[in-house]
């Protein structure tokens, strides 16, 4: 049974929820996905993109962009998304998952993890005139992914991505509230 | 090499850091508490004042933190060893604050750096769980890190165990703590430990572009070639205050040998802050792309080939829209 609201975390009850019982192989198969998700997205390989997510998937994600920002279900969405994306980008955001939680079984999971962005630019100037590696890179924002995932044929697939930046009402409402994910949280629930 | 450690271990061990950041930042007071052992401390190591030893002195020190709701304490990378009872781990950590919701696609950024610098972790296992002995917070840029420079990094590297026909668990550690290692060497000057992260006859190789001067690329072959690379990387400038961190690294490939694809994040430190609470003394100043070839020698990682390129250069945009490839850049 599955709690299909987008609260984030709420994917089982705790009472079905058996903490840590995903093995190493499965946490590290996860991590790769986050590591293959940033990748695709960032370098535009949208099909790629598409294929971190089960077929229903969604992304549900914050953006200062009109067009990216919402919920994006399915294979044909998630390609658009990732096209629009990276047209926006221009290639040069790269964004990874840090701080990565996760707690599940050997068929569902969830996760909770930071997220890191920066944005390179070319630049060629140098305030003392002298001269200037051609490139350098901002801190463009910060943010929190929240995952669902499912293990489909073998394979560990987002069911439901959130991105929320930092600031934003649905990453503060979790101030002062129990972190009730990954090994120890399990244990406190 | 550490040989005491299983894959379960890094997993708990990397979900402690990733749970004390979250319960820290979030303000979940049990949650850092328990992230400690019953006489655990917490310490800065430019402030002896702030050590908190115990659950009374750590949540009271927590509660009253600034920033609340704002601050992240993001671990970019860790190096762990021990034996099945005890650890140690060394973590670069990235601490920023966001401004708010973002302003709009023209705004530049919604956060920025605050610091950055070094988690030194003695961990200790309690029944099923790892948690803190200690846990020392050392900024990047102060006495301790200068003192750092030239001195062999203390973390032993992981022992994979014996060779299987797949990438195991334990594997794909062992090459992320590679990558730190490469890294933490390279930045502080532990010039032999560098060399050491390759195998003897590695390679390196990158390519420099300043405005208005021809193209540089930089190769290095052999342990000989990549410790001089180490030590003239070293005399460009920013002694020790440059940090490099791979993250988000997709590796694949078989029990002997694996590509590795991930993001190399910069930023630099300015040195010691005027004041203790002054913010932002650090900054993210390139990112950009390595891509490995890795090998298993004798149960541990090593280098064979590892090629980087600064985001925007042109070997880097013509990835642009081409399905995700662990190949390393021609040279």
């Amino acid at each position: 049974m599955t709690d299909t609201t987008l609260d984030g975390l709420a994917f089982r009850t705790a009472a079905e929820t058996a903490p840590s019982a995903l093995t190493e192989a499965d946490t590290e198969a996860i991590r790769q996905l986050f590591a293959r998700y940033s990748q695709t997205l960032d370098f535009g390989d949208v099909e790629g993109f598409a294929g971190c997510f089960a077929e229903d998937g969604v992304l549900d994600t914050s953006s200062p962009e009109e067009g990216l920002t919402g919920i994006h279900r399915g294979h044909e969405e998630l390609c658009r998304f990732a096209a629009e994306a990276v047209e926006y980008s221009a290639g040069r955001v790269r964004q990874s998952a840090l701080n990565i939680l996760i707690d599940g079984d050997g068929e569902v999971a969830r996760a909770s993890s930071y997220a890191v962005v920066t944005r390179a630019h070319p630049d060629a100037t140098n305030p003392h005139g002298k001269p200037s590696q051609v490139t350098h890179s901002v801190l463009a924002t910060t943010g929190m992914y929240f995952d669902r995932l499912a293990k489909i044929d073998g394979r560990w697939l987002f069911a439901l991505r959130q991105f929320r930046h930092d600031g934003l009402p649905d990453v503060l409402d979790r101030l002062d509230a129990p972190i009730t994910i990954g090994p120890t949280g399990g244990d406190r629930r | 090499m550490t040989t005491g450690l299983t894959a379960a271990d890094f997993e708990q061990i990397k979900q402690l850091h990733a749970r004390y950041c979250h319960t820290v930042d979030f303000g979940d007071l049990d949650g850092v508490v328990g992230c400690f052992a019953p006489d655990g401390s917490f310490e800065i190591e430019s402030d002896p004042g702030a050590t908190r030893r115990g659950e009374h002195e750590l949540r009271r020190s927590i509660g009253a933190r600034d920033g609340k709701g704002h601050i992240r304490h993001t671990t970019l990378s860790s190096m762990i060893d021990g034996d099945g009872t005890t650890a140690r781990s060394l973590s670069a950590v990235l601490i920023t604050c966001d401004f708010g919701p973002p302003a709009g696609k023209r705004a530049e950024t919604q956060s920025g750096v605050v610091a950055t610098g070094r988690y030194i972790d003695d961990l200790v296992r309690l029944g099923e769980r790892w948690v803190y002995a200690r846990r020392c917070f050392a900024g990047d840029g102060g006495a301790s890190a200068r003192e750092l420079l030239g001195k062999p990094l203390d973390i032993e590297p992981v022992d994979a165990g014996a060779t299987r026909h797949e990438l195991s668990p334990l594997d794909h550690e062992a090459i992320r703590q590679l990558l730190a290692r490469c890294d933490y060497t390279l930045d502080l000057e532990d010039y032999d430990g560098f060399a050491d992260c390759f195998t003897p006859d590695g390679s390196f190789q990158e390519v420099i572009r300043q405005e208005g001067r021809p193209e540089v690329r930089i190769t290095a072959h052999g342990r000989r070639e990549l410790r001089q690379y180490a030590v003239t990387w070293s005399d460009a400038g920013y002694r020790g205050h440059i940090r490099h961190a791979a993250l988000s690294a997709v590796i694949d490939g078989d029990g002997r040998r694996a590509r590795v694809s991930s993001y190399t994040f910069i930023t630099q430190d300015y040195g010691v802050p005027a004041h203790p609470r002054q913010h932002g003394n650090a900054t993210v100043r390139m990112s950009g792309l390595s891509r490995d070839e890795v090998v298993k020698i004798d149960g541990r990682w090593l280098l064979s080939r590892r090629t980087f390129r600064r985001d925007t250069l042109p070997d880097v945009e013509a990835l642009v829209g081409k399905p995700l490839g662990l190949e390393a850049f021609g040279d």
